[in-house]
């Protein structure tokens, strides 16, 4: 008995020293695997971890370089720098126990000026940093600094922002400023929350206004407080584009358009270098809001209101050009020796072509009329007769030849070209064969013929200079501390023989100067003004008489254009004007051409 | 005295006294870089955990026995003390202060918890764990769990689940009550999931199980220790030339995450060198245990194995990121009075089961 006791004794002890025994071989075998693992990390993995270990310790910060500044061509600044305040949190204060007294903060901050809108949801995310209200006040930034030991776990963040200093002054063509997308990000290799040129110059010459990056590599501790600087590279300024726009005339065609409460564009260029002195495009919008806080509200206002400001009608508008194109017409006729000057054809206020009826503007008839005199009082019925022995086809030859219906090459974004219709363009869209009836209303520049304000003044300039242009554009030179550039910008001759040009500038002239002139009143003392009117139906007489119930609707009104240039011999500038739903071309835009003439000869000259 | 001298197992004294003077190496460098002064005293409490040990390893271990219901007592009342007056120190309440001094009772608890366990159980001489055992080593584990779990201290808690664990190991378990363990243990973690574990310990979890959601939130400590350990190499960056702890990117340098530091400034030489040094001391505890030839010997030294053993491998595993940030120490090195006096005394125990082979006190 008492030795089985002493045996079952034995076994159990041998048994828990066996499992005693198995647990070592686990420990064992533990430790292998633990080997394996630091085996792993450090020597496998080395550089892996290695390379991470001197990334935390390196903090490659990005400076901000300024925007180039945009000026006039007197050296007026049109775009400036602004220093703007933008309430932040490092990241790091919001992480762990800081989180709760940095939104304590920032809760009371943002109470204090009631902008409840900003709760702690509305931070963003810029990985080192969170970006909570931008743009502060004065007033705001004043509490900040006077109270900062109360907010000592958030901060401001000081950076430039875009100031339009002329505010409204040429905002069709300057465009304004805005935060980043991603694939703008790409493109220019620009930071989340960088700021670039969202439309017109600032878009178009981004590249050379942006600036160049600088960088600051600095040693850090896991809190991100600075041991030392490396390497420090400043941010370089962008250069500074020099436009050929004159900011006077600008601010005061703008005034003129917008007492009259009138939307539309005012081209100003000078023919001889193809530089832009005003290029007006109303109603007009204030840069200025774009480059701070900006509610989706806010912006849906803005794109939906009458007018449409944000869209810049010199280059993206496209109407008919009406009369203008008689211009276009006559040339070719001339050149394909269709016409001489002396060709007559009889106005009795309509014709019938291809068994239809096609009325002349004016219903009694213009009686006799030549090239100049069908001009001059703009007869469409002597147009009618030269379109039909010219052919669709040697139409748009010579309309592209004088620039229409194709991109001048502008330096905006965003231009239109157009169209001038032909045999195959009609194939193509519509697989229907052109009748030669369409000809007939293409020739005084209406159906599916569609040009831009800025098409009209290059093509105005080509006439101007008697066969020659050069692309319009609004960038004079560019600089910085350097060095000065300028772009060159080629002249372009087209193949029309100056003696006829000579002739249709006669007509143009009496558009202005003779008795029967429609744009006389675009006349200004002691200066010699070439011209032409062109009202633009919006609708035909037909449909507005049977289908419209409020004729008198805005909508329904005639485009008023008016192109001309000045003086007749060797002319200095070029105006277009073209006034959306208004009336009549000479009784809307020629009045105004003549005033913008007016400035430019009497009172900035 | 003379026969004490002359059967001591003095590699059970070294060994660990090496690693503890590695670990005060390691607070110098975090000295170095802080300013923090853990390292004189670390060094303090070295000099009195090997009192503590001397102590352990020649009292007399049957007296000890019988006196460790009364030490129990004494723990449970204490830990009770704090719960209701004492004062929370990084969150929570486990310091209790006397005369100067902090001590941690949950830590020298484990001693005691060992004892008692030794205490009740060395009678037993069946085979497998029953139902009934099960209940009062529950119990005695328990109520000083339930206490610390009030702290809160969970690093603690987990340590005192690495007892119950050796002991289930050592005695094993009978079939049914294994399969109702794996049961509980499954409601016990929905459960905790649900009412229990606060909203940052599930992010700890989910982060370790899936790092990379959060790189630079919960799961930035993990990788910050990687990065520290990895970046060591193979021969260290060298004492004193650790960038990484220099930088303070690395979280609980002298407690949590110190043999991280380590192996940023030792490499994998270093590292090996420290693992060899735990694994030679578990041996020669192993080899105590299966050497000896009474229950209670058995018993101690494998609990003091195991709990160790555990307490050991979470905390390399939480610095390779292999589980869970736990709060638990790295044993003999990590800083704290109270853990390594109470480290100290467990191995002071096996000492003591040592030479009562050849002293008969």
């Amino acid at each position: 008995m008492f030795e089985k006791t002493v045996y079952r004794k034995r076994l159990y002890l041998l048994k828990r020293k066996r499992n005693i025994k198995i647990f070592f071989l686990f420990i064992i075998f533990t430790f292998t695997i633990l080997l394996l693992f630091f085996g792993k990390i450090q020597i496998v993995k080395y550089d892996y971890y290695s390379g991470l270990s001197t990334r935390n310790i390196k903090k490659i910060e990005k400076l901000t370089p300024l925007r180039g500044l945009i000026k006039d061509r007197e050296g007026n600044i049109i775009a400036d720098n602004r220093l703007s305040f933008d309430l932040i949190i490092p990241r790091e204060n919001l992480m762990g126990k800081r989180k709760i007294r940095t939104i304590k903060q920032l809760k009371k901050f943002l109470n204090i000026y009631n902008k409840k809108n900003k709760t702690i949801n509305s931070l963003r995310n810029f990985g080192t940093y969170y970006l909570s209200d931008e743009d502060l006040s004065f007033k705001d930034v004043n509490y900040f600094y006077s109270n900062q030991e109360e907010f000592n776990n958030i901060s401001l963040r000081i950076s430039p922002r875009r100031l339009y200093v002329l505010g409204e002054t040429g905002s069709s063509f300057i465009g304004y400023v805005g935060e980043a997308n991603q694939k703008e990000i790409r493109k220019y290799n620009l930071n989340i929350g960088d700021f670039v040129g969202k439309t017109g110059i600032e878009k178009y010459y981004e590249k050379l206004i942006k600036g160049e990056k600088g960088e600051r590599i600095q040693v850090v501790n896991s809190r991100g407080v600075l041991n030392k600087i490396i390497k420090s590279i400043p941010p370089k300024q962008g250069y500074t584009l020099n436009l050929t726009i004159d900011s006077t005339l600008q601010r005061k065609i703008e005034k003129l358009l917008i007492d009259e409460k009138r939307i539309g564009s005012v081209i100003v260029l000078n023919p001889k270098n193809g530089e832009i002195l005003s290029l007006v495009s109303t109603p007009l919008f204030n840069p200025n809001i774009f480059t701070s806080y900006f509610s989706q509200q806010e912006w849906e206002a803005l794109i939906n209101k009458e007018g449409k400001p944000l869209i810049n009608k010199t280059i993206k508008g496209l109407y008919s050009p009406g009369s203008i194109f008689k211009l276009v017409v006559g040339l070719a006729g001339l050149e394909e020796r269709l016409i001489s000057e002396r060709s007559i054809v009889n106005c009795y206020g309509y014709k019938e072509i291809y068994k239809k009826i096609f009325h002349c503007w004016k219903t009694s008839g213009h009686g006799p009329m030549n090239l100049i005199s069908a001009i001059e009082q703009s007869c469409d019925v002597y147009f009618y007769m030269l379109g039909k022995s010219l052919k669709i086809d040697v139409i748009k030859h010579y309309a592209t030849m004088m620039g229409l219906g194709e991109k001048t090459g502008i330096d905006l974004v965003g231009e239109k070209s157009g169209l001038v219709p032909s045999r195959t363009w009609k194939k193509k869209i519509y697989n229907l064969i052109w009748f030669p009836g369409e000809t007939i209303s293409v020739s005084i520049g209406q159906g599916p013929i569609l040009v831009t304000p800025l098409q009209i003044a290059q093509m105005f300039s080509i006439i101007a200079n008697r066969g020659y242009y050069i692309t319009p554009h609004l960038l004079k030179y560019y600089n910085n501390d350097k060095k000065k550039i300028f772009p060159k910008y080629k002249m372009k001759k087209v193949p029309i023989k100056k003696q006829n040009f000579e002739k249709i500038i006669k007509g143009m002239w009496r558009v202005v100067n003779g008795e029967k002139g429609t744009g006389k009143l675009a006349q200004v003392q002691g200066i010699d003004i070439c011209g032409k009117t062109s009202t633009v139906q919006v609708i035909s007489k037909e449909t507005l008489k049977s289908k419209v119930k409020n004729k008198k609707e805005k909508r329904w009104s005639n485009h008023a254009w008016f192109g001309a240039f000045a003086p007749r011999k060797n002319p200095e500038i070029v105006v277009v004007v073209m006034i959306e739903h208004s009336g009549g071309g000479g009784e809307i835009a020629a009045p105004i051409a003549g005033k913008i003439i007016k400035m430019y000869f009497k009172d900035l000259r | 005295m003379k026969n004490l001298v002359k059967y001591f197992n003095y590699q059970l004294f070294f060994i660990p006294f090496l690693i503890s003077l590695i670990g005060i190496l390691t607070l110098y460098s975090i000295h170095k870089t802080n300013g923090s002064f853990f390292y004189e005293k670390q060094l303090f409490f070295l000099f009195f955990a090997t009192i503590c040990f001397l102590f352990f390893s020649v009292i007399n271990l049957e007296k000890l026995l019988n006196l460790s219901t009364p030490f129990y007592s004494i723990i449970i009342i204490s830990l009770i003390y704090l719960i209701f007056f004492g004062e929370k120190v990084s969150g929570a309440k486990s310091w209790l202060k006397i005369g100067g001094f902090g001590i941690q009772p949950s830590e020298i608890g484990k001693i005691f918890v060992i004892l008692m366990i030794v205490k009740i159980f060395r009678k037993h001489f069946e085979g497998p764990i029953d139902f009934m055992d099960f209940i009062k080593i529950s119990v005695i584990v328990g109520i000083p769990v339930f206490l610390i779990f009030l702290q809160p201290d969970f690093g603690t808690v987990l340590t005192y689940g690495f007892i119950i664990l050796t002991f289930l190991i050592i005695f094993g378990l009978k079939k049914n009550l294994a399969i109702l363990f794996i049961f509980l243990a499954i409601i016990l973690s929905v459960v905790s999931w649900n009412y229990v574990l606060k909203d940052y310990h599930k992010k700890r979890i989910i982060n370790f199980l899936h790092p990379e959601q959060d790189p630079l939130g919960y799961g930035y400590h993990t990788l910050q220790s990687k990065i520290t350990i990895g970046s060591g190499g193979f021969k260290g960056k060298g004492y004193l030339k650790g960038t990484q702890k220099k930088l303070g990117f690395l979280p609980a340098q002298h407690t949590d995450f110190i043999l991280s530091v380590f192996a940023e400034e030792f490499g994998f030489v270093g590292v090996t060198f420290v693992l060899w040094l735990f694994l030679y001391l578990f041996y020669i505890i192993y080899k105590i245990g299966v050497t000896s030839e009474t229950i209670e010997n058995i018993m101690l030294s494998g609990l003091v194995l195991g709990t160790l053993f555990f307490h050991f491998l979470i905390n390399v595993l939480v610095c390779i990121g292999k589980f869970p940030v736990a709060g638990i120490t790295f044993p003999l090195f990590s800083y704290g009075g109270s853990s390594i006096i109470t480290i100290f005394s467990l191995l002071g125990l096996v000492e003591n089961v040592y030479l009562s082979r050849f002293i008969k006190s």
